[in-house]
């Protein structure tokens, strides 16, 4: 009988809207949530930083180099040398004291490694080398600049917000994680500031609904914004405002049943219409400042049957009751920890280490740059992407083990390796949807709408709403495409996620020229006009070690791998090699590389 | 306090014994300091070689198969008609369901011995109350936290069950492979998170297989390739090796390591009888692909326990796989009994199929076989018979509360715990009347018995010595 009387409601609200001339459903336009009520003008600073082509100064020349079981020291003379320097960049700034400063050198920089490193940090891909010359030119920093102007960096942006906020379809409303989704795009576009982002965040559907119960709630923000768990007495304080959040199910009319988050109604008196003058104390945060929150039910207010209380959903709620929630991010945000751990996350991500706490100037010029532009976060990441302590090379050896005396050396995302392979080798493969981590989920309810809004997501899905999840079972098993459940992404080296990669460039390269393989289109492993049949000889060979190094590993070969590939070629030739059974097996043997991994 | 049942602190004979003995070295040898590991464990430590961990997924509904004899408002399709002689426990009459043994289409499982999972429930140990946090007021009914518990044992918890596992069987498996035998690690099919683990236990995540079969573990380099692109190949990687600093070059090498390890694992996973489409008729443990196709299926869980069976072979000691999805917040009424369906044929399946293969090292598989069955919690209809919408919920009662978990395999029939029920609830309001176990001890009792070294896990938990008394 209820259910009859829901699916009557639901068809007439399907119906009312339609009549009343709401706009039909749109699988593009999902997001619905208090993001939406932000970043809605123009960006908050001009995006024009500076700071992107800095002089390097060389080391200042010192009697001895100092000891790196220890902390070089800047006296004087050295802080003199590096306010001498004029050096723009805030990292470049800051490290002078533990770099140049105290006698030390950078590694050079190798355009080939660095505009690499830039492809794969920035728009997630490896490039050709064709690309990465044509894509870095003009200095450091007109190219980061283009780099960070291109829709593939606010991409890799969300897709890292999605690992970091751990986004599950299972676990919160899909419109909040869509609406999440755009508010970290707004983030990228200098839309919003940093200190309004986690405002917005601390009460977000994606922590309020993720998180059980209201001290979990508080170990997490404190974990995103601060980097560290609260201390007990601040997470009894704060908890208290989060006490009003309930985890409960929203109807959707056309989506059916999702997890979301509502409003209770707490430190009411009996009869629910004022505050109760002895509860309210339980709704009132006192450690960074007065901050009492209750609301009253009104209109909006509904039972839920679980709890038996009334409740509100988030949906509803006003944008002076969303400011009113967002006091945790608020006062996080005043204090100077905060803007700490905003660009120590930026430096470890993109150095691969944490730099911050061997050189802490870096960090506190960093602060004063976000500061500085308003908040604007891409400034920081414009900064580190400039900095000698990013671009220099990984090559070489250096006569300390300082850590930022050679550049970084990471592991690439599961995701970036496979799609890279593909753009690179002309490959095809399908992929995953950082906003939908269980897919099957979404179809288990059986609507119409659920399948359009895979349809328009990055899941491939059939005709019949077979969902093609063979590239996230792979991305899977080496850390990418995370469910979200439990953990997130990982990156690791093991046997099993060497042999999946070994079994993966197998297949894409095909160096058996297995009929049953469909592997990578020939013509994009062979230079232009070689046929597939084309006798091998040592020309030949190095002919085509010469395109695949440039398009596959994104470099031109040095003449050491030249010669090799001469030499392979006659090897190849004794045993009436063609072009194709020469192009194959090279491909495997660059492809599966370590330097195809690690960047 | 999830159970107000107090018990006496005593000192039992056991307890009393290891004390006396303890007493007795010390006074025998005062100053002698013999570093060895200390374990609470089980009197079954060891006997089990192989795990067979089922999540029934989504949370499920405990009341309703393996804790049926209470009240309607927890299982409205009430208990069973009959049930195996000797058995303690309460079956629902869910677990009677056997669409796959009716009519002459589905003879063939008759023939090779399946039943209805209500014919050996006497062979099935039930712990009606498994508990995430005995000592929490209430449930977590949290779908992203329970499952987290569920997974690795905590809220926020970083390293999975079965990593855990890999790593406590690091000593044996070094051990076999010293005498020249290379054996796998315990498997998740399909279930990333039971694959985390950071730190000292990154490398021994299990292997996460997910839909598909072994094919993507087992290209062979060493036949695929000419010699002169294996030279390329590793000239590359030497170059690149020698061209990174010395800071960055352990992760490189570890990369380039690992690329010799996986001829070892490439050699097992390219054996035909992984290929469990083939259809075999060849007997391998004395069963063929073609007969554990026909008692398990070709799709879903089924198909990922034919897997399981066959990596056993390779010396696998455990597999984790989900089963259904059971959170049916509407049309549980309905939906529930075909989900159930499945996983009684798995149960019964799974019974049948250990006692007819014959185990490597001598006896059944059945012998050296644990089955467990979970879920990340229970589920409750609050006071109803289902709630509005036909199906339940997950809150914070009793209900969501107790995971009723069954066991069965070898190790239970020879404790003589086949069809013995671990605890006890009231069947009006399900408040226990006996032992509640954390889930922490479960898990731990799980390794116990494989022989894992579980020293540096779950500290405050100990497995569950009551399976031996």
């Amino acid at each position: 009988m209820k259910r009859s009387l829901t699916l009557v409601l639901t068809t007439l609200a399907v119906l009312g809207s339609a009549c009343w001339g709401e706009p039909a459903f749109d699988p593009e336009k999902l997001a619905v949530g208090p993001g939406g009520l932000v970043g809605n003008g123009e960006p908050v600073s001009s995006g024009e930083f500076a700071g992107g082509d800095d002089a390097l100064p060389a080391p200042r020349q010192v009697e001895t180099l100092p000891d790196d079981t220890r902390p070089p020291d800047c006296d004087g003379a050295c802080v003199a040398y590096c306010d001498a320097a004029n050096l723009e960049n805030p990292v470049n700034r800051g490290l002078c004291r533990s770099l140049w400063g105290v006698g030390l050198s950078h590694r050079p920089l190798n355009p080939a490694e660095a505009c690499r490193r830039l492809f794969v940090d920035m728009i997630g891909r490896v490039p050709g080398a064709e690309e990465a010359e044509a894509t870095c030119s003009g200095g450091w920093g007109d190219t980061v600049r283009r780099l960070m102007e291109t829709p593939e960096f606010i991409f890799i942006n969300q897709r890292r917000a999605a690992d970091k906020f751990l986004y599950s379809n299972e676990v919160v409303n899909l419109q909040a994680i869509y609406d999440m989704d755009r508010l970290v795009e707004k983030l990228y576009q200098g839309k919003v500031p940093y200190d309004q982002f986690a405002a917005v965040v601390s009460a977000h559907p994606v922590l309020t609904r993720r998180h059980a119960d209201a001290g979990d709630k508080v170990d997490a923000l404190f974990q995103l914004f601060l980097g560290r768990p609260p201390f007990e007495f601040e997470r009894a304080d704060m908890a208290r405002i989060y006490s009003l959040w309930h985890s409960g199910y929203y109807e959707h009319p056309l989506l059916g049943r999702m997890p979301d988050a509502f409003i209770r109604y707490r430190c009411l008196t009996e009869d629910n219409k004022e505050v109760d003058p002895v509860k309210k104390g339980e709704c009132t945060s006192v450690v960074w400042g007065y901050h009492e929150l209750v609301f009253l039910p009104d209109v909006r207010a509904a039972i839920d049957q679980q709890i038996r209380e009334l409740t509100m959903w988030n949906g509803l709620l006003g944008p002076d009751e969303w400011a009113q929630l967002q006091t945790p991010g608020r006062v996080l945000s005043q204090e100077i920890p905060f803007w700490e751990r905003a660009v120590d996350e930026v430096l470890e991500r993109y150095l691969g280490y944490e730099l911050s706490p061997k050189a802490p100037e870096v960090r506190a010029e960093l602060v004063r740059w976000l500061l500085d532009h308003r908040g604007d976060i891409r400034s920081v990441h414009y900064a580190v992407l400039t900095s000698a302590a990013y671009l220099q090379s990984a090559y070489g050896t250096t006569p300390t083990s300082y850590r930022w005396t050679y550049g970084p050396l990471k592991q690439m995302d599961a995701e970036v390796w496979i799609d890279s392979m593909a753009l690179n080798s002309g490959y095809t493969t399908t992929s995953c949807d950082h906003r939908i981590a269980q897919p099957e989920n979404l179809l288990r309810n059986g609507s119409l709408a659920s399948y359009r809004v895979l349809q328009s997501s990055k899941w491939d899905i059939d005709k019949e709403g077979r969902i093609d999840e063979s590239y996230a079972n792979l991305a899977r098993t080496l850390g990418g495409c995370p469910e979200n459940i439990v953990g997130g992404r990982f990156r690791v080296v093991s046997i099993l996620t060497t042999g999946t990669q070994l079994a993966f460039v197998g297949d894409l390269c095909n160096p058996t020229l297995d009929d049953q393989v469909n592997g990578a289109p020939l013509e994009r492993l062979l230079p232009g006009g070689v046929e597939a049949g084309a006798p091998v000889n040592g020309d030949l060979a190095a002919e085509i070690a010469t395109h695949q190094y440039r398009t596959l590993l994104g470099r031109a070969p040095t003449d050491e791998e030249l010669t090799e590939a001469r030499d392979a070629g006659a090897q190849c030739a004794q045993d009436s090699c063609g072009a194709e059974q020469f192009a194959r097996p090279l491909c495997f043997a660059l492809l599966s590389s370590a330097e195809r991994l690690f960047y | 306090m999830s159970d107000d049942t107090k018990k006496k602190v005593t000192l039992g004979r056991r307890g009393l014994l290891k004390g006396l003995g303890a007493a007795t070295t010390a006074a025998a040898f005062p100053t002698l300091w013999l570093p060895n590991k200390a374990y609470a464990q089980t009197a079954g430590r060891g006997e089990v070689e192989h795990l067979i961990y089922i999540r029934l997924s989504g949370g499920f509904r405990f009341t309703t198969a393996f804790n049926g004899e209470v009240s309607d408002d927890f299982n409205p399709f009430g208990r069973a008609s009959a049930k195996a002689p000797g058995t303690e426990w309460g079956p629902s009459s869910l677990l009677e369901m056997a669409s796959w043994l009716e009519g002459a289409e589905n003879a063939a499982r008759v023939d090779l011995g399946m039943q209805p999972v209500t014919a050996f429930t006497n062979e099935i140990a039930v712990l009606p109350c498994v508990d995430h946090e005995p000592f929490s007021a209430r449930a977590d009914g949290n779908h992203g936290t329970g499952l987290e518990r569920f997974l690795t044992g905590y809220v926020g918890g970083t390293t999975s069950f079965l990593t855990y596992l890999n790593y406590g069987l690091r000593e044996k498996v070094a051990q076999e492979g010293a005498e020249g035998r290379t054996v796998l690690p315990a498997f998740s099919l399909g279930e990333a998170g039971m694959a985390l683990g950071g730190g000292i236990y990154s490398g021994y995540r299990p292997p996460v297989l997910d839909g598909g079969g072994f094919e993507r573990f087992g290209f062979d380099p060493d036949s695929n390739l000419p010699a002169w692109a294996v030279g390329i190949a590793n000239n590359l990687d030497k170059r690149f090796r020698d061209k990174v600093h010395t800071g960055v070059r352990p992760s490189v090498e570890a990369y380039q390591q690992t690329r010799e390890a996986t001829r070892a694992y490439g050699r097992i996973f390219r054996d035909p009888i992984l290929r469990v489409d083939a259809f075999s008729d060849e007997k391998v443990d004395g069963i063929s692909n073609r007969d554990l196709v026909t008692m398990f299926g070709e799709q879903g869980a089924g198909r990922s326990a034919i897997l399981a069976l066959r990596l056993f072979h390779f010396g696998c000691p455990a597999v984790f796989l989900n089963q259904g999805f059971y959170d049916f917040h509407s049309n549980e009424d309905d939906g529930l009994r075909e989900e159930l369906d499945g996983a009684n044929r798995l149960l019964s399946g799974l019974r049948t199929a250990l006692k007819l293969m014959a185990h490597p090292k001598g006896g059944t598989y059945w012998d050296k076989t644990l089955v467990v069955l979970g879920s990340e919690f229970g589920r409750t209809a609050n006071g109803n018979k289902f709630n509005s919408a036909g199906g339940s919920d997950h809150s914070s009662d009793l209900a969501t509360r107790w995971m009723s978990m069954p066991m069965m395999g070898g190790v239970i029939d020879r404790a003589g715990k086949g069809g013995r029920s671990l605890g006890q609830t009231r069947a009006s309001d399900l408040k226990a009347m006996g032992q509640v176990y954390s889930y922490r001890a479960v898990l731990k009792t799980m390794m116990d018995l494989l022989g894992a070294d579980h020293s540096t896990v779950f500290p405050a938990d100990n497995p569950i010595e009551d399976l031996f008394l």
